[in-house]
């Protein structure tokens, strides 16, 4: 029932800027589907053509099985949560729950009945008779989600619903959404740029760029089996360390490093440039405990993160760092910071440990490369190249 | 020994050490008044203010004797409703109150309905021609009375309302002011509300009515009251646009009046006080929105 489509739907703004370009997505009935890429990507527009808020330029939005491209949004039998929620400020809070109803003539006892469920199963029962200022952060946001279940949408869409909650409480709030969409099952389209957020709550998830979906999988598939440099760079926290590359002989070779690639790499026979892509927690320390069957590397940590259960450790490469357009825009949100520290034209590492190693800056020290997530790109067109692998379906290592 | 009292020198002890007494802050010194320093200074400014307003008051039940006797009496010994007595016997006050209660209350009316209308055009709606139908508008306010008041008399008098109440009311029904203000005021809502208002099933008038309006209160109370001052003081166009004397308004009666009875000055006096109480009360009523409204505005640039 509260499947929707999106047939090639495309938003073109006043003086040609493309918002939206030709996106054809299907969101299955009862699926979490997230939207997620960096500022300016398109997916709030996306969003808001779904909510029918936004004009559609070209194709073609389907909601169950109609075809509500030019459905005014009350009549499209969806509900949305707003990034700053919305809330009627001169209303109390059982007023805002029960708004949406009253506006479709529920009739009364209705309308009180669902505003119950909805307070007893957010926990808004104490706080029915008070006005929003009278409520902190979360509350408010318990009351932006009740005031969209009441209504019984066939989906519903949710704008950055936790960009304004702090650190601790947005992780709380991501469960219980989580939870709640468990219970209710209901079709749920999601737009954050918070790639954890992403990938915690979406049963699939679709990375856009430019107006663009990069790619729709499952977040172990984007995680795993990026399609292009771009996906690779924005999923995975810390992100994927990119450094140009050359594949001959079987091994990949940067920074007067030669890592052999895994036996069923399909690039084995290969002799190109490409973009190498390691995941942070593809390193291992090396030690006792380490597998001696990885190659090694040995790199001279310039920074050490303790983070309790694993170790992040910052260290450069005489290589040269990748920073084409798709890295970028990628790194522009999620890894900033990074950039300001960026001192020499050096590729930057980060290898995500096991908290129990102890490595120290400036100290030489020998990591592990697990060589069968490594990750190739093409350095023209930054599209994945012979994808890894899943690791179940490796043969055995030499 | 009281808590209170210990508490007292316990500060002052704390406050006594070899600190110098220039270097601590001013506030320190103060500390034995009940009142915040300030009030020593905002106190005879307030008396300045309303010293006026309170002489006018006083005045008005004064007799002629007391008013012109020197020095002034600033306390009469007796109080004299002659003034009052001969407003209301020998004058159309009570029309003329009528006539300005009628003018500003539908100006009033008006102006908060027709502005809040236009002003939510212009802040939300897109239409061909917004930006340069609001920039006209907008250039009206700096056109000066003096300027259109030919034109505007001529027009009136095409129309035949000269001489009438409507000659009065049909030119301020609408102001660029109010527009602008409350254009303003709508653009700083989150448009988010009125889209939440929309997907739960709100037409543009009932978002209108039951989110934007209630929440432009403050803005609303502005202009409401910024439009009964206007209109009651108006004194300019009433003494063109009206001719006879049971179409005269309040302010424009007592001006008239005020000519003719220069040997009454405590009626003058009263006359004034009738103009002017309408105004406080209205200005009384709407204070706290329309203070909140000139903070909010303060706060938010």
């Amino acid at each position: 029932m509260g499947a929707i489509h999106l047939n090639g739907v495309s938003k073109v703004y006043e003086g040609g800027v493309v918002a939206v370009d030709d996106v054809s997505l299907e969101v299955r009935d009862g699926e979490f589907m997230v939207l997620v890429g960096p500022s300016g990507c398109g997916k709030s527009t996306l969003l808001r053509m779904i909510a029918g808020l936004e004009r559609v330029s070209g194709g073609q939005v389907v909601i169950g099985d109609t075809d509500v491209t030019h459905v005014a949004p009350p009549d499209r039998d969806i509900a949305m949560v707003f990034q700053n929620y919305a809330l009627y400020p001169h209303k109390t809070v059982r007023e805002n729950l029960a708004f949406g109803l009253k506006q479709r003539k529920a009739p009364k006892a209705l309308i009180e009945e669902r505003v119950a469920d909805a307070a007893r199963m957010l926990g808004l029962e104490e706080m029915l008779q008070r006005k929003p200022s009278q409520l902190s952060g979360g509350q408010r946001q318990r009351v932006a989600i009740g005031r969209a279940m009441v209504r019984e949408p066939s989906a519903f869409l949710l704008d950055e619903p936790l960009s304004n909650l702090d650190a601790k409480l947005r992780t709380t709030m991501r469960g219980e959404l989580a939870r709640l969409h468990e219970r209710l099952g209901i079709t749920t389209v999601y737009v954050t740029h918070d790639q954890v957020e992403a990938m915690t709550l979406g049963t699939r998830v679709a990375v856009l760029r430019g107006g663009v979906v990069q790619q729709c999988a499952s977040p172990q598939e984007l995680y795993r089996r990026p399609r292009n440099l771009f996906v690779a760079a924005f999923i995975g926290s810390p992100a994927m360390n990119l450094v140009e590359a050359r594949i001959e002989g079987g091994c990949v070779r940067f920074a007067g490093l030669a890592i052999p690639l895994a036996d069923g790499s399909p690039l084995r026979g290969a002799a190109r440039d490409v973009i190498l892509g390691v995941r942070p927690a593809a390193f291992t320390a090396d030690g006792p405990r380490a597998d001696e069957a990885l190659p090694r590397i040995e790199v001279v940590p310039d920074l050490v993160e303790h983070l309790g259960d694993e170790v992040h450790v910052s260290f450069g490469l005489d290589a040269t760092p990748v920073q084409g357009d798709a890295v970028l825009a990628a790194e522009e949100d999620v890894h900033a910071t990074r950039l300001l520290v960026e001192d020499a034209p050096r590729a930057r590492f980060v290898a995500v440990l096991d908290g129990r190693t102890a490595p120290v800056a400036k100290q030489p020290m020998s990591l592990r490369v697990d060589n069968e997530q490594l990750y190739f790109f093409d350095p023209a067109s930054g599209e994945a190249l012979g994808l890894a692998a899943e690791p179940s379906e490796q043969p055995a290592a030499a | 020994m009281s808590a209170v009292a210990s508490r007292r020198r316990g500060r002052e002890q704390l406050d006594s050490p070899a600190r110098p007494v220039a270097a601590g802050p001013v506030k320190k010194g103060w500390r034995w008044l009940p009142f915040d320093p300030w009030h020593l200074a905002l106190a005879p400014a307030t008396l300045l203010l309303a010293a006026p307003l309170l002489w006018m008051l006083l005045a008005s039940f004064m007799s002629a004797q007391q008013l012109y006797k020197f020095p002034p009496t600033i306390i009469p010994g007796s109080l004299h409703l002659d003034g009052y007595r001969f407003l209301f016997e020998d004058t159309e006050i009570s029309t003329w109150f009528l006539n300005s209660l009628i003018v500003s209350s539908v100006c009033v009316v008006a102006n908060v309905l027709f502005c809040s209308m236009a002003g939510y055009a212009f802040a939300r709606m897109r239409f061909r021609g917004s930006g340069i139908t609001l920039g006209i508008m907008l250039a009206t306010m700096v056109i000066p009375f003096q300027l259109t008041l030919i034109p505007t008399f001529i027009i009136f008098e095409h129309l035949g309302m000269i001489d009438t109440l409507w000659s009065l009311i049909v030119p301020s029904l609408v102001t660029p002011f109010g527009v602008f203000l409350l254009r303003q005021f709508f653009l700083s809502l989150p448009p988010e509300l009125e889209e939440a208002a929309y997907m739960d099933g709100c037409s543009r008038w009932k978002i209108l009515w039951t989110i934007v309006l209630p929440l432009a209160r403050p803005a609303l109370a502005t202009v409401a009251v910024v439009t009964f001052l206007l209109t009651w003081n108006d004194v300019s166009w009433p003494a063109i646009a009206i001719s006879s004397e049971a179409h005269n308004t309040l302010p424009l009666g007592v001006a008239s009046f005020r000519s003719r009875s220069e040997q009454n000055p405590s009626a003058i006096m009263a006359a004034n006080v009738i103009a002017t109480l309408p105004v406080l009360l209205a200005f009384l009523a709407a204070q706290k929105t329309f203070v909140r409204s000139i903070a909010s505005g303060a706060v938010k640039g």
